[in-house]
């Protein structure tokens, strides 16, 4: 009984006949799927522009009555400093991008292009290292950034950010590479080309798109990372917007109004990003796992 | 001796002089230096910042978890060092129900994971299949949940699972499905004590589950828009109903994708945290506790080294098995695509 109803389902979604019951049944599907991917954030968006009283109150319209928009002009820079949260989560951010996307522009080539013996087992064993669950290396780690000093800085979330992100920007720019034809290498050789000249000014330009592609989604990514930026950072010096609202959350007294402003406007940049370079960051992250 | 000509000032300045022309040169000596070299010493060099960060990051530190494992060492206390203690901290472990306890929450956080996230993302990756329309609009909405910072989903999931001003307790509440509002994330009961850890955990598993349906959609539909048109032509021709194609077509030809989404979201579940440690934080009690979070609560709360160290090295070998399953099936795919 109930696979034949799962077969009848099966056989509604997958027919695509073009009559009308398929196509209520399709786009009733697709605004579920819709539905559960923005409803949370369309919430929190909504929650941030509630007036207290209906913000903390049992009963939640889904569409509030009333409008306050206090927390985006003055609480959260006045009572959060959520300036400085942004900034340092710009700088950890983009040091990490520029940070993987040269370290791995150059892996990436050897990965691509070059022949190299045992090519494969060090690529595996390279993409076997970021499989590891951070708390494989935590302790150590967190012992050499006190003894360096490096804790509570910027430097102490870009350094382990990049290398447990690259071997995955690796294995995506090397399909980059890949794409580049042989003969363009060769032709700049003969043409008297450096190495080092055919690198950057023949074979990293062609691979532009893909550096676009790798380079968004490790910003995404390392903006949104949690464990080390929690876990190494402790004041208003060091810590990504992410991790300061979160400690502003976890108090005893919760101040959601500030909260889920700071979160909108932590998510904004993002968000545009997205809207505008979608392709990209789905290439990215497709070729990621294609190999 | 005319005053002024050897001046601190411009010594200063011819020395400057010198030390740019010095660097002028080394791009140039630099690019010569590395015509010179072997295609195999250049791929070196070229690799020798990838090698040099992942080294000291996270190769060191892994072995040194692993030695750290064998030994006791209070933080609190330096001068005791580390004292070399066997496998002492792994018997403490092996008789600790508390780890059998995160052990279970684990595998249980896993495997619901990862049959949600696939029933979801599979539904969504059919229907963004089917028409351009639909593909366009489910593939922007898609990115939403994957850009959302970790914290930022789990404060939003708090906030709507809220014992006292959450929507989702309204929402139910005004249908008729429950008659008080349930605290989710607190959830108590005397009885079995697994089921009312499964209230909390599943609570947790919708909010991660909701933020790794969009990257397996993706992955799904790259490898349905793979399969060639024509299969599907010449089914129909030889009078195969629907059902037959997405059993005999489509099912084997994405079955490589489905492997590998489940594969990296079995790797991916067990250094699950940050949505956990952002909702309940392991709590109410330690119900919600992963490995994860009880490895960093016993290196960072109970500052026990050893045992956390003991634990950490567990979780590497169980990961170690999944990437193991994930290469083996890598090389069965190779040969058989040869």
């Amino acid at each position: 009984m109930i696979l034949k109803g799962i077969k009848k389902a099966s056989k509604l979604v997958f027919q695509g006949d073009g009559s009308k019951l398929y196509k209520v049944a399709f786009w009733i599907l697709v605004s579920i799927f819709i539905l559960q991917a923005l409803f949370p954030v369309y919430w929190l968006f909504m929650s941030s522009v509630k007036p207290p009283s209906e913000l903390y109150s049992r009963i939640q319209h889904l569409i509030p009555r009333s409008i306050d928009l206090s927390p985006y002009i003055i609480k959260i820079w006045k009572f959060m400093d959520f300036e400085r949260y942004l900034l340092n989560s710009v700088i950890i951010s983009g040091s990490t991008t520029i940070i993987i996307l040269f370290v791995g522009s150059l892996a990436g080539y050897v990965f691509g292009r070059a022949r190299l013996k045992g090519k494969m087992i060090i690529m595996l064993t390279i993409l076997g290292l970021s499989m590891f669950p951070q708390v494989s290396f935590l302790f150590p780690l967190f012992e050499m950034f006190s003894r360096w000093g490096l804790l509570d800085t910027h430097l102490a979330m870009i350094l382990p950010d990049s290398a447990y992100l690259l071997p995955i920007a690796v294995w995506a720019l090397q399909a980059f590479y890949k794409q580049i034809p042989q003969d363009l290498e060769k032709a700049a050789r003969v043409e008297g080309c450096t190495r080092i000249e055919a690198l950057w000014k023949v074979i990293v330009p062609l691979a532009l798109p893909g550096f676009i592609s790798v380079g968004l989604m490790t910003f995404i990514m390392t903006y949104n990372e949690f464990f080390f930026s929690n876990l190494f950072s402790h004041t208003k010096a060091s810590q990504p917007a992410p991790i300061g609202i979160f400690r502003f959350a976890v108090g005893y007294y919760q101040p959601w109004d500030l909260v889920t402003a700071a979160s909108v406007v932590s998510m904004i940049p993002i968000l545009l990003v997205i809207l505008l370079a979608q392709k990209q960051i789905i290439r990215g992250l497709v070729a990621r796992s294609r190999e | 001796m005319v005053k002024g000509r050897n001046s601190p000032g411009k010594l200063r300045t011819v020395s400057l002089g010198l030390f740019i022309n010095g660097i002028r040169g080394i791009p140039g000596k630099f690019s010569l230096w590395v015509e010179r070299l072997s295609e195999g010493h250049f791929c070196l060099l070229l690799l020798s910042p990838l090698i040099l960060l992942l080294t000291v990051i996270i190769g060191i530190p892994l072995l040194r978890t692993i030695w750290v494992s064998f030994h006791q060492y209070a933080p609190t206390k330096p001068w005791l060092e580390y004292k070399f203690t066997g496998l002492a901290n792994y018997i403490s472990l092996l008789t600790d129900p508390i780890f059998f306890a995160a052990l279970l929450h684990s595998f249980y956080f896993t495997v619901l994971n990862i049959v949600f996230m696939l029933l979801f993302a599979m539904m969504g990756a059919f229907l963004a299949s089917k028409q351009t329309k639909g593909k366009a609009i489910i593939r922007t909405a898609l990115l939403v949940p994957w850009a959302t910072p970790i914290a930022i989903a789990g404060i939003t999931f708090k906030l709507m699972y809220s014992s006292e001003y959450g929507v989702i307790n309204y929402l139910l509440k005004s249908a008729g499905f429950i008659e008080e509002y349930i605290p989710w994330l607190l959830s108590y009961s005397h009885v079995f004590n697994w089921m009312y850890s499964a209230v909390a955990m599943n609570a947790v598993i919708v909010a991660a589950v909701w933020r790794n349906i969009p990257i397996s959609t993706l992955l799904l539909l790259a490898a349905l828009e793979s399969i060639p048109s024509e299969y599907y032509k010449v089914a129909k021709v030889n009078g195969a109903n629907t059902w037959q194609i997405f059993r005999h077509i489509t099912l084997p030809l994405i079955m490589p994708a489905i492997t590998v989404v489940v594969l990296w979201r079995a790797i991916t579940a067990m250094r699950i945290y940050g949505i956990i440690e952002t909702m309940t934080g392991g709590g109410p009690g330690r119900l919600t506790e992963t490995l994860q979070l009880l490895t960093i609560r016993t290196f960072f709360t109970e500052k026990n080294i050893g045992k956390g160290s003991a634990i950490a090295t567990m979780t590497m070998i169980f990961t170690f098995l999944i990437i193991l399953a994930y290469l083996v099936f890598i090389q069965y795919m190779e040969k058989r695509r040869k």
